[in-house]
């Protein structure tokens, strides 16, 4: 176990309230790494990453004092963050209206298929499909979750994420067979 | 949003969404899901949050040790300025101070003094009456009365001032030269 997951949060958020640079310091190196991944993942581009998770960084800082024991430390911060990268991914996430095409509905996971691969393919994909199968399969959101979050409906958020899969399944076939 | 989920006929079409597709290998997609790689945030996003944060010094408890220590520094600092202070302006600074017991001896001295040397110059007029009027006895009796005089000045401003080794060094000096005199004066009735 290193040193800054040994720190009691509560004494992080105290020392964070306080605005104790060395108690921010342990709270950001405790979860930079997984804040960094998820803004990766959505926007699919370092500078981008590093401005969502900077920005949102600073948003908790600001708000600490505002955080209830309702959820845990780490899921706070895991919306703030995830907010913060919607909110700079809207500017180039767009959403194509897809034609459901009923000879096209079957999609096969390969067993060859890793998480290197998979990580290639959904860097592949455009930023709106993209968001949501990160959102929903990565991150484990619903649905109606994500829907909220983006500011789309439901409708939308089914329709991208099968999107997403048919393109997956498109970029990987040549790989994995 | 509420809407949607009431509406029949979006509820239809949600049925109809989650059907488009079959999906299979579901558990190859999930193990890939969990071995997805992670990334290592930047090491400069650390200091441009720094920058982003307001500017607030925490103040910590200060110790006895450090409290000590920033004494001594300003101790030594006052000091310094002081001991400048003096040197840049050779001038004692002006203070009420009690004059010193030395002072008070050297100034009873001093008040002895006159009856002192009153009394040589009648045992030496007795003694030697052309001597008594030489001018070298007067002029004797001149330097004395100057030596009074400078030693009543010096003890007049010394008790203006703190103790000052200067100040004690004249006084000395002055004492001496009366003594010489009155051994001088002496030697003349012997």
């Amino acid at each position: 176990m290193s040193l800054t997951t040994a720190y009691d949060s509560k004494e992080l958020v105290a020392g964070c309230i306080r605005q104790d640079r060395l108690c921010q310091e342990r709270l950001y190196k405790q979860y930079k790494d997984a804040m960094y991944t998820l803004c990766k993942r959505l926007l699919n581009d370092d500078e981008l990453a590093a401005d969502a998770l900077q920005e949102g960084f600073i948003e908790v800082f600001r708000s600490i004092a505002t955080f209830r024991e309702e959820a845990t430390l780490g899921a706070w911060i895991k919306t703030i963050v995830l907010r913060r990268a919607l909110k700079i991914n809207s500017r180039y996430a767009m959403y194509e209206e897809l034609k459901p095409n009923r000879d096209d509905r079957k999609i096969d996971w390969d067993s060859s298929l890793t998480g290197a691969l998979l990580a290639k393919a959904i860097a592949a994909l455009p930023a709106g499909c993209r968001q949501v199968f990160v959102l929903i399969e990565v991150e484990g959101y619903s649905h109606r979750e994500t829907a909220a979050l983006i500011g789309i409906s439901e409708g939308t958020s089914k329709s991208q994420l099968f999107h997403a899969k048919k393109l997956l399944r498109d970029y990987l076939k040549p790989i994995t067979n | 949003m509420k809407q949607e989920q009431n509406d029949p006929i979006w509820l239809k079409i949600s049925a109809d969404l989650d059907l488009q597709y079959e999906e299979s290998g579901r558990v190859n997609l999930e193990q890939a899901l969990h071995t997805l790689p992670v990334y290592t945030a930047p090491e400069s996003a650390w200091s441009n949050i720094v920058e982003g944060l307001p500017k607030k010094v925490v103040v910590r408890q200060l110790t006895f040790r450090k409290v000590m220590g920033i004494a001594a520094i300003l101790i030594i600092m006052i000091g310094a300025f002081l001991t400048w202070q003096h040197i840049a302006t050779k001038e004692v600074p002006v203070q009420y101070a009690k004059v010193e017991q030395s002072k008070l001896d050297l100034h009873l001295i001093s008040d002895t003094s006159t009856q002192v040397f009153a009394d040589l110059k009648n045992a030496v007029c007795e003694v030697r009456p052309g001597y008594c009027k030489s001018e070298e006895f007067q002029e004797t009796e001149k330097n004395y009365q100057d030596l009074l005089e400078a030693q009543q000045q010096v003890l007049k401003k010394a008790a203006m001032y703190d103790d000052d080794a200067q100040v004690e060094q004249l006084l000395l000096h002055i004492e001496n030269e009366k003594k010489q005199i009155e051994q001088e004066v002496i030697a003349q009735i012997n």
